[in-house]
């Protein structure tokens, strides 16, 4: 059982221009591994993680889907605000077959947001809607949990027991984490890719894949800083077209 | 096989999912909600039937009025209604999309089950009333109804998808589309029945399938109703074009035209 992305390649539209952000990519996730995905903001983690699902399509290469692969987890666009947490749930948890009356309880309990179960989402305290996001998503029964930024909420009083929800719910299942924070990907995953100019590098042991991806991260602020000081303005880390803009400007020079 | 059964049973599981979402957000504000999408459509068609009635504007052959109005015009507002739920279903549920296991097509046909649901319970619920109040008899062929019902889900949702590509490239398209309907109100036998029409206008009428419908609903109902055009076959004919055809536009419409 596993899951595997092969060449697959994807370029977005910017300004008119096409912008690839994966070239060729190849990835392999096995049953019960526990992956994490490097790179950058604004480097297409969440494209890649709808691209895994089946929401997005690559523009080339082959995707086989051996495994139940999850959402990406964090999203909460099909949430209804004005409905009630219950509410949500059941009508989510309907669409994978998933009738048991206690589910919504279930699901408020691993997001601590059980006091308010039959509240509107709307009308919740603020870090509502991102728990019951992320407990519903580690509540249903998936071969494959994909996360999108953060393995676990970032609420500082919940992450132990978030970490510890994780862990129980995963367990035995593979997880695989996009995010452009090191320490998460430090702490949740056992091995990483690490994307670089839209190729991903595999490194089987995590904090080799940190360490490089630190390196690049300082090596692209300090890129970026070398710009600045030559063009007189500050560079904005989220677009590379403005990167490769300013570069075409410092190269005029 | 295994393989394609389990993939069939996934989608019904959505399509079941997509209708219960939408008969629970029907009127959710208020209790009894979906109770009152009922009494909504009850009540328009009441009103349609009451203002038919006093303004005696129409003769029915031989049928008893209320009957005859209800058989013809219920139908039509579930082909009107349905006509406007697959653009209307996808802009309302698009952040569903977001779940790996909905598509487009599961919102349309989920949508169109919960109008479907709705129009058959309120046309049951009508004439049963009006057949007892007028002391008519009850539809002589019930199957051949149910199936009629069937079809105009088939035609109406359909020509929803056919409309889709049209309205996300050219939005004003619908007012010409509600033109066109407002015409095909008249001469598709949902008040006026063709013998009211000069024979040599037959032959362009029956090119529309909802007159069909009409004339056969009529026949199927009524044992003293003998339709001189409706036919089964023509039916048939335009539900299976119109449905390839459909998805052909769905299709195009879902990997080249964004949701506005």
């Amino acid at each position: 059982m596993s899951f595997i992305l092969e060449n697959v390649t994807r370029s977005i539209a910017v300004n008119g221009n096409r912008r690839t952000l994966f070239d060729a990519l190849n990835i392999e996730i096995r049953a019960g591994e526990r992956v994490g995905f490097l790179a950058p903001s604004k480097a297409g983690k969440t494209l890649l993680l709808k691209i895994m699902c089946g929401t997005e399509r690559a523009d080339e290469g082959r995707i086989h889907r051996g495994m139940r692969v999850s959402w990406p987890i964090g999203t909460s666009d099909f949430f209804s605000p004005s409905s009630s947490i219950a509410w949500n749930v059941r009508s989510i948890a309907r669409f994978y077959g998933v009738t048991a009356p206690d589910f919504a309880r279930r699901v408020a309990e691993i997001g601590g947001i059980a006091a308010n179960l039959n509240t509107p989402l709307s009308a919740c305290p603020p870090p509502g809607r991102q728990l019951l996001a992320w407990s519903l998503g580690i509540a249903m029964d998936f071969d494959l949990y994909l996360f999108d930024n953060l393995a676990v909420p970032a609420k500082k009083e919940f992450k132990d027991q978030a970490t510890a929800f994780l862990n129980e719910y995963t367990a035995g299942r593979a997880i695989f984490v996009a995010s452009s924070v090191a320490d998460t990907v430090a702490t949740h995953c056992e091995s990483t890719y690490v994307l670089e100019d839209g190729h991903a590098t595999f490194y089987e042991d995590v904090s080799e894949g940190v360490k490089r991806f630190k390196e690049v991260q300082k090596a692209e602020a300090e890129r970026r800083k070398v710009m600045e000081e030559e063009v007189g303005q500050e560079v904005p880390d989220e677009s590379d077209q403005s990167m490769e803009m300013l570069g075409d400007i410092v190269a005029a020079l | 096989m295994e393989e394609a059964i389990d993939l069939l049973r996934s989608q019904l599981r959505v399509i079941g999912a997509v209708t219960m979402r939408e008969i629970s957000a029907q009127q959710a504000h208020l209790m009894y909600g979906y109770v009152w999408a009922l009494v909504d459509t009850l009540l328009t068609i009441l009103g349609f039937l009451i203002l038919r009635l006093v303004l005696r504007g129409f003769q029915t052959p031989g049928m008893p009025p209320a009957t005859y109005l209800l058989t013809g015009a219920l139908p039509w507002f579930m082909f009107m209604a349905l006509l406007s739920v697959p653009e209307a279903a996808i802009k309302r549920n698009k952040k569903l999309l977001s779940l790996p296991v909905v598509t487009e097509l599961d919102l349309v046909i989920g949508a169109s089950v919960q109008v479907f649901m709705t129009y058959t319970i309120v046309f049951v619920l009508a004439t049963t009333v009006s057949s007892v109040w007028e002391q008519s008899p009850f539809p002589r062929e019930p199957l051949g109804i149910m199936l009629l019902f069937l079809a105009i889900w088939v035609i109406g949702v359909s020509l929803g998808l056919i409309l889709i590509p049209l309205d996300r490239t050219y939005p004003p398209a619908h007012k010409f589309v509600s033109f066109i309907l407002r015409f095909g109100l008249f001469v598709s036998s949902v008040f006026l029945s063709i013998s009211k029409f000069p024979t040599y206008d037959w032959p362009y009428l029956t090119w529309n399938p909802m007159l069909h419908v009409e004339e056969l609903l009529r026949q199927y109902w009524f044992a003293s109703y003998v339709s001189p055009v409706g036919r089964p076959s023509v039916i048939i004919e335009w539900s299976v074009i119109l449905f390839t055809l459909g998805l052909v536009c769905e299709r195009y419409a879902r990997t080249r035209l964004s949701v506005r």
